[in-house]
Parts: structure tokens; sequence; C-alpha cells
């Protein structure tokens, strides 16, 4: 009798603690949405249903031609296919180099490790205004301008993915390395067929920060670059603003297919972080 | 292998282009015009390029005006300047100080007539050293748009302004306020000129803080506290399209942006900024500007191209594409031209003819950024209720003092 | 820094210091070029008085940086950083944890609530921007809009219960988000917040995965609730990522910068209320030409940068779990 009272009260509690998490989940990512449900649905607006006292949320009649003015308004084809060649490349190159000095920051032991990983994050503290014209100028000098070159290479290493890896590297156990080392294996064949395996959420992770980075990179792009054919999707989306007004619903429709690509990366890629590697036997 | 292939191809490819460049003369023009107004742009190169068989023009888009100027900065320190660029004229003062730019008119082969034919205002907004030294190229003004339903006859004075902004108000409850007020620099200065007062004069004295300043910033805020005006942050364009608002002063540039937000929802017209001692009328926006870098062939070439973007035609072309005005008298009293205002009365306040006449514009000197964000503040600073003496006295100190730096630097 | 280890002499030694640098090569050679060379330059050049639009440049000694911290804005903007930094860094470090535990329990939905709360990252800034002028908008935003609601609901709730005899208890005075000073970092740090929260959340969904499950099925047998093993064990196991955000966060507020450039239009807020240390180094750089008076000004900001983060390293030296 007793026990099944404390069956009943137990069951209520989860079944409360549940029902609480879910309400505060979908109220939370409601509030998180609802500036995209605007954007989404301004994207199909007619320029005056936007920005009224009396908010209105859709549009009288869905103008899908927006999103056909819109594309047409920049050159997004060339725009897409740059920012396609230079994220994806960009974010493959920096995780591999990323590892590779993640890994001698984690798990080896060298003569001023310390010191060089300060300098390197000392790097991160520096506002890259002030970085931007003594680079523009290596680049000149390089002749680069104008060329995936300069928007691809100085991309390709981030102070960011070294850290982010070698936090994850470092978490996991030295012991299975010494073992692996006595065992004959190589430094390098460690880090392939151990650590790389076991670190894949962390490398799942850059790679996406990585892309994201690099897709939405404005600046760097405009000034590294000169004519339209060399340039990415974010110069495109600035056709829409200017100091006078603005096209919302172009902008929002552009913005709308601009960011469509990183989002189907996200949904291929959060599946990353369910599997929930079971580390059994590999706990120090 | 690819980047081998890669590497050949761009090398013939530079060989080809440089074996051109020995007949043709290459030139590029950066600009800041996007959308309908970068079509105009690359729609008039291209006919340009195809008349003038010996000489290729890229205009290209740099992004919005604060990104081109971030170019043109990095480009200047790098020596890879564009042969020219749009400017607005704070730009050319820091740029001709400097000596990183040329006086372009050099190159244009202007005949007196050409001379004179562009509008006065505008050559006043280009003179350095006595000389022509940028061409007036987008050039718009401040005008008053109104809400033609609810206001029949615009006001033409400040008094018949502020009374219209009161009865709008009361017929309508409240619903729609007669004015939009945005606390920015340029609506203190439409007020401040049209009641005789400036920001600063001819020798660089500051001048704002004066009974005229202070007037005009308690029209203002007298506007806001009997609730005639509505304070209101975002673009004008859109609460004006919301009918929240009856009337705003803005630039015409703006026009494509108000013909959206009004939709068909009511009549708007435009009407010159009411007079009050004086009439004014403000006139903006940027100009073309050669660099010092161009070779005396690219700079001739150049002079060629700008010539034929300010022409009748074409400025006319240009002026009816995008909202802009034509930068010449000929181009403005062209039929096509009145034809084009007399088909869209709505934008007719736009090139009054009478306008030019008493136009003004803002300060041309390098010192106006740090000078217009010190102004700005000081109307932000009066709109959250700070007393104005106090804020015109330290605006004016900060002026002066951005003034002597500028004076005081290394060129 | 350098300090030399015992075990320096070993042949072993020097033979893995060579191997790390192999492996540190790509790295180096690419921040060579790209961060250390623009570093060293442009310290360099915080001691000029160094025009963009002028070939020669006349070297001032420490004028530069007396000038700045005699400057009265960059006080300001200091204040306006620091402000900043002590509203965004904790907020968006907890909410970003919270998120991430929840998410990572086995739940319904688990995919789509992670998409909407990562959303905010993945749009462009240009549209952001936009969307948050609307929303702050005294007339038309969508928050003042739903704070009306609230109030009314609140007010119509109180008046209700109270019999009539409390009216009007929450007099909504329709705030000016975006033209009072006194909200310019608080819109600043909802939006960071908003925007940054799912990016947390998925470095801590990341490090949640190197936790390892049974230790959670161990502490449930012995009866720990999901509270105390939240305490006992995700806090303390996440701790190494726990400590990457927080170095990256704080690195990240203080460069504080495009966010009031967007927000703004281009202005550092209503009377400089978001002038932040980058838009004082911006300033001065691009609209006014003195890239050595700006390079100066970065540097005071590395400084602050760099203390912070060793205070924070050493601090948290005994606090972090890796692994074992």
């Amino acid at each position: 009798m007793l026990a099944e009272q404390q069956m009943w009260r137990y069951r209520f509690a989860k079944t409360f603690r549940r029902g609480l998490l879910y309400a505060v989940l979908i109220a939370g990512a409601l509030v998180m949405m609802l500036p995209f449900v605007w954007m989404v649905t301004s994207s199909i607006k007619a320029p005056h249903e936007i920005t009224l006292r009396t908010i209105q949320w859709l549009p009288a009649v869905p103008q899908w031609e927006n999103y056909k003015v819109a594309w047409e308004a920049a050159p997004f084809d060339i725009y897409f296919k740059n920012s396609f060649i230079i994220a994806l490349t960009v974010m493959g190159l920096d995780v591999v180099f990323s590892a590779l000095a993640a890994y001698a920051f984690a798990k080896l032991n060298f003569f001023g490790k310390n010191f060089l990983f300060l300098l390197f994050l000392g790097t991160m503290m520096i506002p890259g205004e002030v970085m931007l014209i003594p680079n523009y100028i290596t680049m000149v000098n390089f002749g680069w301008i104008d060329t995936y070159a300069s928007l691809i290479v100085p991309w390709t290493v981030s102070v960011f993915s070294i850290f982010l890896l070698r936090q994850f590297f470092l978490s996991i156990p030295n012991e299975l390395f010494e073992a692996a080392i006595l065992d004959g294996c190589g430094k390098f064949a460690y880090l392939i067929k151990v650590m790389l395996p076991l670190s894949k959420p962390a490398l799942v992770t850059v790679m996406l920060f990585k892309f994201i980075g690099s897709w939405n990179s404005f600046l760097w792009v405009l000034i590294m670059t000169n004519t339209p054919a060399m340039r990415t999707i974010p110069v495109g989306l600035t056709y829409f603003v200017s100091d006078v007004g603005a096209y919302y619903n172009y902008l929002m429709a552009a913005s709308t297919f601009a960011m469509a690509p990183i989002l189907i990366l996200f949904l291929l890629l959060q599946k990353q972080f369910i599997q929930g590697i079971a580390r059994t036997g590999l706990k120090g | 292998m690819r980047l081998k292939k890669l590497f050949l191809l761009s090398l013939v490819l530079c060989l080809a282009l440089s074996a051109t460049a020995l007949a043709q003369t290459q030139i590029t023009f950066w600009h800041a015009m996007s959308g309908e107004l970068g079509n105009a742009i690359d729609y008039l190169t291209e006919k340009f390029n195809a008349e003038n068989p010996d000489i290729v023009v890229e205009s290209i888009y740099q992004g919005r005006y604060g990104d081109l100027n971030t170019k043109l900065v990095a480009s200047l320190s790098a020596g890879t300047t564009p042969t020219i660029a749009q400017v607005y004229e704070n730009w050319t003062d820091a740029f001709f100080r400097h000596g990183v730019i040329a006086p372009l008119s050099h190159y244009m082969d202007l005949t007196e007539a050409e001379f004179n034919d562009y509008i006065e205002v505008f050559r006043g907004m280009n003179t350095w050293d006595g000389e022509l030294y940028t061409i007036p190229y987008n050039k718009s003004n401040w005008v008053m748009f109104y809400n033609a339903d609810l206001i029949p006859n615009p006001p033409e004075t400040v008094e018949e302004f502020l009374q219209i902004a009161k009865e709008i108000t009361e017929q309508t409850n409240g619903e729609t306020r007669g004015f939009g007020i945005r606390p920015t620099l340029e609506l203190f200065h439409a007020f401040l000129y049209v009641n005789g007062g400036d920001f600063l004069d001819a020798d660089l004295n500051v001048t704002f803080n004066s009974p005229e300043g202070k007037e005009a910033l308690e029209l203002m805020i007298g506007m806001l506290e009997d609730g005639s005006a509505l304070l209101i942050d975002g673009y004008e364009n859109e609460s004006f399209g919301d009918e929240m608002i009856a009337m705003y002063i803005g630039s015409s540039a703006g026009m494509p942006h108000v013909e959206n937000s009004v939709g068909d929802k009511f009549q708007f017209k435009t009407a010159p900024i009411p007079r009050g001692k004086r009439p004014g009328a403000p006139f903006m926006g940027t100009n073309i500007a050669l660099f010092n870098a161009a070779t005396e062939e690219q700079r001739h070439a150049a002079g060629k191209f700008v010539k034929f973007l300010t022409n009748t035609e074409n400025t006319v072309y240009f002026a009816i594409k995008t909202g802009y005005l034509p930068v010449t008298y000929s181009g403005l009293n062209s039929a096509e031209y009145q034809q084009f205002l007399a088909d869209n009365p709505h934008k007719a306040a736009v090139a009054n003819l009478d306008a030019f006449g008493y136009g003004y514009w803002q300060p041309t000197i390098a010192a106006w950024e740090e000078a217009r964000s010190a102004i700005g503040m000081a109307v932000e600073r009066v709109f959250l209720g700070e007393p104005i003496d106090l804020v015109l006295e330290e605006a004016q100190m900060m002026v002066e003092e951005a003034i002597e730096d500028m004076l005081s630097q290394r060129y | 820094m350098l300090r030399i280890p015992a075990q320096m002499k070993t042949k072993k030694y020097w033979k893995e210091t060579l191997e790390a640098y192999l492996y540190l090569l790509p790295a180096f050679t690419i921040l060579g070029l790209f961060s250390f060379y623009p570093v060293v330059k442009s310290v360099y050049m915080s001691f000029f008085d160094w025009s963009l639009l002028r070939d020669t440049q006349y070297f001032v000694g420490w004028e530069n940086y007396e000038k700045i911290i005699g400057d009265p804005v960059f006080r300001r903007a200091i204040m306006n950083t620091a402000r900043y930094v002590i509203g965004y860094v904790p907020i968006s470090i907890a909410l970003g944890l919270i998120v991430a535990v929840l998410l990572n329990s086995k739940i319904r939905f688990r995919g789509p609530l992670r998409v909407a709360f990562f959303l905010p990252w993945v749009t462009s800034s240009v549209a952001i921007s936009m969307v948050w002028r609307w929303i702050y908008n005294q007339h038309y935003g969508l928050l003042n809009m739903m704070l009306a609601g609230l109030a009314n609901a609140v007010n119509t709730v109180v008046e209700f219960v109270s019999f009539g005899h409390l009216s009007e208890v929450w007099q909504f005075s329709n705030p000016n988000w975006l033209m009072e000073p006194q909200w310019t970092i608080i819109n600043l740090v909802i939006i960071a917040v908003w925007q940054s929260l799912g990016y947390n959340m998925v470095i801590f969904l990341a490090g949640l995965q190197n936790i390892p499950h049974e230790l959670y099925e161990a502490a449930e047998v012995d009866g720990a609730s999901p509270w105390q093993s939240f305490w006992k064990i995700t806090l303390p196991l996440i701790s190494p990522t726990t400590f990457f955000i927080s170095i990256i966060s704080i690195i990240g507020a203080f460069k504080l910068f495009t966010e009031v450039y967007v927000l703004y239009t281009g202005r550092p807020g209503p009377v400089n209320s978001g002038m932040t240390i980058v838009y004082y180094v911006y300033r001065n750089a691009f609209e006014r030409y003195r890239m050595g008076y700006a390079s100066a000004a970065a540097y005071i900001l590395f400084a602050i940068i760099f203390v912070f983060t060793l205070v924070q390293m050493r601090a948290s030296k005994r606090r972090i779990h890796y692994g074992s």
C-alpha cells in the first residue's frame, strides 16, 4: 500500500518534471524562433505589409516572386558557387591543421609549450580591424588580391579550433596514450586511429563553426576582392539595405535562401551529437 | 596537376590582357550603387565602352558607403587605388589634404559653357583650392514628404507647418501625428538653416551655438511636447507609410522606399522644406574623385568617362532611373526630364528649380566625420531632456577641438 | 614563462619537441603570416603618428597611448565594454549549458528543438540587425507589443483578483529601446545571448558526449536525483568545455563591435552609449585614418583581455577535470 503510494508519487513527480521540461523547452524554442518567423514571413510580404503598428504575421497574398527578384538582384549564382568552394575548403583544411596542432598541445611534451599556446591564444585578443590593413598589404604583395587564395589560406587555421580540439584531446585519458605508445603504436597513428574517432563530436563542431564563419564572412571578402566574380553571399545581402531605407522583403528572402545550406549542414551533422560514444573501458 | 593547368591558364590570360592593354586604356570606377542604381551605372558603362573602343571602363560595386570608404582606405595604404571612385565631400577633403587625389576637371576638356552647366550648388560642394576637384554624380536633396490625402496644400512657411502639424494631430485624435522627428543632425540642420543659422562659417568658426540654433531645437522639442510630432526610430518612410505621421523631412534618395511603404494606401507628394527667416534646400550625395596613382592616359580616359556620365543625355537617364538629380542645368531643363516630372508629380519638389538658388550643404571638411558625431550627439541629448544651452556649449567645444586637430595634423 | 624542467636535458624530450613542432608547423606558418606578422607590424605602428593616407610616418613614442588614456570617450568605451562583458558572459554560458543538458536527455523532438536554438547563429548579421531593429522599434516593434499585452493581462488579472481595488498596477511606459541610452547595452546583451545560445549549446553538447554514460547509470542506482547528478557528474566532467567557452566568450565579448555597428546603422548608439573599445579602434582607423592611434587602442584592449585570461587560467587550473 505504502509502496504503491510512493510509486504513484514518484510517477507523478516524473511526469510533472517531464511536462515542465517540455513547456520550458518549447517556450524557449518559440522565443528563439520568433525573429525567424518574422523573417521568413516577411520574405513573402508586399513591401507595405512589413512595418505596421498592428503586426501582420502573414501576407494578404503571398509574394513568392520576392525570391526571384532577390535572386536576380545580385549575381547570387556566382556568390553561391564561391561561398561553397571557399567554405568547404576552409572547413576541410582547418580541421586537419587544427587537429595536428591541438594534438601537439594536448599530448606532447615540448619546449615552449605553454608559451606557444598563450601566443596562439593571444592572437584572438587583437581586434581584426587593426590586422586588416597589414593583411591587405601582404595580399597585395603576394599577388593574391581577387583570388581564392586570399579568401581561403589565412582562414585554414584558427586558434578557436585548435583550442576546442585541445580541450577534447586533453579529456581523453593519458593512460591509454602511454599504453599505446609502449605497444609500439606511433604517435601519428594514435592520433588517426584513436584520438580522432573518439573526438567526433568536437571535430564536427569545429567543422560546423568553421563553415558558418566562412559562409557569413563579409568585410574580409569585400576588402580582398575587387570583382563580383570572386565574391560571396554576404556581399549580395548588402544590396538590399541603404542609408535611406531597406527592401525588407527582398533582404529577408535572400537571407532565407542564404542560410538554407547551413541549416541542411546542421541537420546532417547534429546526429553526431546523439551518438554519445560509448567509451566503456576508456575511463581512467 | 590541376593547379599547374590553372597557373598556365592564368599566365595566358595575363599575357592576353596585357597585350590588349597596349592598345586600350583600362580604368576602374568603384561605387556604392546596388540594385536599380547599379544597373543604371552598368548600362552607362557598357554604352561608353561600346562607343570608345580604346578605353575599357570597369564599374564595380564595392559595398555600401562605409564599406567603400574602408576599401578606399585599404587601397590607398597599399597603392592599389581605383582610377576613380564615388566619394563624400569630407573624404575628398581628407584625400585632398593628403594629396592623394587629382583635380578631375583638368582632364575633362570642359568648355566654359560645359563648366557652367554643372549646377552651381554642386560646383560649390566640389570645389577645392578654387578648382572643380571632384565631379558631382549622384546628388539628392532633402524635401518634405507629405500625405496628400490629409494635407491638400503643403505648408510653405514654418508657421503654416506648425499649424498644419497640430491640426492633423487633432483631427485624427493623435492616430496620425502631423510630423515625424528623428533626432538627427540633418533635421537640426534643416530647421537651423531656415532660421538663419548654420553649423560653421566660411572660416570654420562654430555658429550653431547661437539663438538660431537654440530656437531650431526648441521648435522640434515643442512639437514633441504638444503632440504634433512623433519621435520615431527606424526609417521615416516606414512610419509614414503606416500613417503614423503625415509629414517628414528626408532624403529624396529614399523615394523608392517611400513608394514601397505607402503602396496604394494614400497619395503622397513632396514639397520644399518650409521657409522661416529664409528658404533653404539641403543638398547631399556623392561625387566622383580621381586618384593620383592613375597614369596620364588613365586620367584622360577617366575624364572622358565622367564627362560622358554627366552629359545631358546620361545625367537625365541616371536621374530618371534612380531618383537622383540631374547634375547639370541642361539635364534639369531637358524636355525628357521635365516630362518625367510632369508624369510623376510626387517627385516635383525634388527638382524644384528655385531650390537650387538657395541650396546649402554640410561642411566639406575632413574633420566633419568627428564634428557631425558631436553635433548629432548634442541633438540626441536635447531630445533626452538635457538643457539646450549646456549641450550646444559642449558640442561647440568638441567641434572646435576636431577642427583644431584637423588643422594641426601632419599631411 | 619558459621554466626549464628537469626532463629538459633528456634526448627524448628534444625528440618530442621536434615532433611537436612538426605538428604545429602548418598552424604556425599560417598564423605567422596572417596573425603574428600583422600584430608585430601594428604594435610598431602604435608608436607612430601613422596615417593611412600618407607615405611618411612620424615616430611619437608613447604619445598615442597617453592621448587614448586621457580621452574621456575611450574611458566611456571601456565602461560600456565592461558592462557588456559582465552582462553577456555569465548569462550566455549558463543558458547554453542548461539548454545543452536538457537537449542531451532522451526527449522527443530533440532534433527540431536543437535546430530552433541553433538558428540564430546561422543567419546573416544584416538580416538579424534589421529584424532586431524592428523588434525594438518603439511604435511598431514586437517587444513593446508583447510587453503592452503582458501589462494589460497582468492589470486585468490584478484588478479582478483585488475586486477592482488595484487597477493599472503595471503602468507600461512604451520604452524607446533604440533611442534611450540606458537600454543600449541591454539591447546588445539580449541580441548576443539570443544569438550565441545555440552556439554555446552545440559546444556543450559536444562536451557532454565525452561523459561516460555509465556514470549516470551508477548514480541513478545509488538513488541520486537528476539535480544531484548534474552537480556531481555533469558539471565537473564538462569543466574543460566550460573553461573553453568562458575564455572564448570573454575574448569575444571584449571585442564587441559589429553588433553595435549594424544595430545602430553605423553609429555608436545614442549619445555614445554603444561606444566600445573596438568601435573606438574602428572609428580612428577607418573614419579618421589614424592607424597608429587605433593600433595603440587595440593594444590597450589586448592588455586588458590578456590579464583577464591569465587570471582565469590560473583560477580554473585546479577546477578543471581532464579525463581521469
